[in-house]
């Protein structure tokens, strides 16, 4: 557990290093509070129900096709490149220790970038009030619900970037697999409507997830997609780092 | 403290090293020598777990490195040729990651950092970027790593490459320090340094052993030869049997510069004829200008073993 920590803690503060998580962060805080100005608008003219601050993690897979990508890239790539995995891996700490400390440096960077959407639900609730009609437990549920689908997309980044040295190739690919994953089943959804290929993808579809956490519902459904895909590719990622030993 | 036995390890059909063995008791300084590709690298690799053998086996203090690699891996400290480290990390603060990374005792993790430092003469730069610093100061940072929890074996590729004669001196305190704590794998191209260093010497080359032994040993081994340079003023050919006919000569060869000739009589390593030729040039009523003996160093030897090894 103090290899977990010490290797987390290291990877989490070498992400604020790095210029790119300012200029990702600092956009993603643009598009969300351009979007809520325009919701708070839309609420003020009465065209919206209230509350309006679960409604903009509808609008949470623009960031998801770019953050992935850019957190993931560097995770294990960077380390290959420059030859430091070597100083990891024959450092006391097992492979499932450095893939589980980097996953979650990397999935906490994505929640902390996250993390100004929950002050737009509270600065509602505080300055108009209970007339606002924010609930505290649709906001959190929804931060989570967005965090908890982002498990996937980091853990196809992470093992992304343990089959390649080049990080441009590692982002590429996480894009691309979020690209797919995100957008193909919502595309086949809008013309197939009921039988077991409509209900296979609602069990995967962030957006229908998305619409249980905006109403404070945590289901055991998606929980136990995202925990076991998530574990699928951290599996096939410490295989990959293991991978050294078979050539 | 090292065991390797029948060690063979192919990188995808081509043979690093063949069928090795050899022992590294507690407390030695082994330098590890061998012509570029010659498998130390290798070999250490495999020491420190990095890359498992394609057959046979190898034990640091009785663990296994493919069976108990996290055993293995806590007992020792390993510098990589290379010297990789992270570049946006400050020296202490990477050192102290290490500790912990490493199973320091949480409280003495500081003390034992300032303690790296020191030794390392990493003091005064102690609050800089790793990424901002000279290829020398790397080195010791990588160093400094290596011991930082006083691992029972240390093993470093190729410690002073790219260092500065000053700095090499260093290094070679370090490890002669070193010595006296912990064992040591060193390897190296610099084969003085491995003189003054090591208590053994492991020539080898091709994946192979061809010499073990202590540098003093090698250098009077019986099987290589010992030259001695003579000038002398008297007729070449009547010199040469006179020379010839001593006992244990092995082999004189001579070249006439007028009316001085310069001879060169080999013998066995460990057989001193620097007299005998004194008498016999006397008996003979000739004059010496030069009797010399060329100290050997393990770079002869080096050399001779390797290139022994090519002809074959």
């Amino acid at each position: 557990m103090r290899s977990f920590w010490t290797m987390f803690k290291r990877e989490l503060a070498s992400f604020f290093f790095s210029p790119i998580i300012y200029v990702v962060g600092g956009l993603l805080m643009m598009l969300l509070g351009w979007t809520f100005v325009l919701l708070v608008l839309d609420m003020a003219n009465g065209e919206r129900e209230a509350p309006v601050t679960t409604w903009f993690f509808n609008m949470f897979w623009l960031p998801a096709l770019i953050l992935p990508a850019v957190i993931s890239m560097r995770l294990l790539a960077e380390e290959k490149k420059t030859g430091t995995l070597e100083m990891l891996v024959t450092a006391p700490v097992t492979d499932w220790q450095i893939v589980l400390s980097k996953f979650f440096a990397g999935l906490a960077v994505y929640a902390i970038v996250w993390v100004p959407s929950i002050f737009y639900g509270l600065a509602l609730r505080f300055l108009v009030g209970a007339s606002a009609g924010v609930e505290f437990s649709p906001l959190f549920c929804s931060f989570f619900g967005v965090v908890l689908n982002a498990s996937v997309m980091i853990g196809f980044g992470i093992l992304a970037s343990s089959v390649t040295r080049n990080q441009i190739i590692a982002a590429v690919l996480t894009f691309v697999f979020v690209f797919v994953y995100l957008i193909i089943p919502e595309w086949i959804k809008g013309f197939v409507y009921s039988g077991p290929l409509a209900e296979g993808l609602s069990y995967i579809s962030i957006f229908d997830h998305l619409k249980q956490f905006q109403r404070a519902i945590i289901g055991v459904q998606p929980l136990i997609f995202y925990v076991t895909a998530t574990y699928f590719f951290l599996f096939w990622t410490v295989r990959m780092l293991e991978s050294r030993k078979w050539k | 403290m090292i065991k390797v036995e029948n060690l063979t390890k192919s990188y995808s059909g081509v043979t690093a090293i063949n069928n090795l063995s050899f022992e590294v008791g507690a407390g030695e300084v082994v330098g590890f020598l061998g012509p570029n590709g010659a498998g130390k690298s290798t070999t250490m690799k495999i020491l420190s777990c990095f890359v498992p053998p394609t057959s046979g086996t190898a034990s640091v203090a009785g663990f296994d490195v493919t069976q108990d690699s996290l055993e293995v891996r806590k007992r020792i400290g390993y510098l990589p040729e290379n010297v990789p480290l992270y570049p946006d990390m400050r020296v202490t603060e990477y050192l102290r990651y290490r500790a912990n990374l490493k199973g320091v005792p949480r409280r003495k993790v500081k003390e034992r950092v300032e303690e790296v430092k020191v030794l390392t003469s990493l003091k005064d730069v102690e609050t800089k970027m790793i990424g901002h610093l000279s290829k020398g100061y790397r080195q010791r940072v990588g160093l400094a790593d290596a011991i930082v929890h006083e691992p029972d074996l240390v093993i470093l590729d190729e410690p002073t490459i790219g260092l500065d004669p000053n700095q090499i001196r260093q290094v070679r305190d370090l490890i002669k320090d070193l010595g006296k704590k912990h064992t040591v794998l060193l390897s190296t191209h610099i084969l003085p340094e491995v003189e003054m260093t090591c208590s053994r010497v492991l020539i080898i080359n091709k994946g192979k052993i061809l010499a073990s032994d202590t540098p003093a040993n090698l250098l009077s081994n019986a099987s290589s030869l010992n030259q001695v340079k003579v000038v002398i003023r008297g007729p070449e050919q009547e010199m040469k049997k006179a020379l010839e006919s001593i006992s244990d000569v092995r082999e004189v060869r001579t070249t006439a510069n007028g009316n001085l000739v310069e001879v060169l009589v080999f013998t066995p390593g460990n057989i001193d004829v620097r007299e005998h030729i004194f008498r016999k040039v006397v008996d003979g009523k000739w004059t010496i200008l030069e009797l010399s003996q060329p100290r050997r160093t393990l770079e002869d030897v080096f050399v001779q073993l390797t290139q022994e090894d090519e002809e074959l």
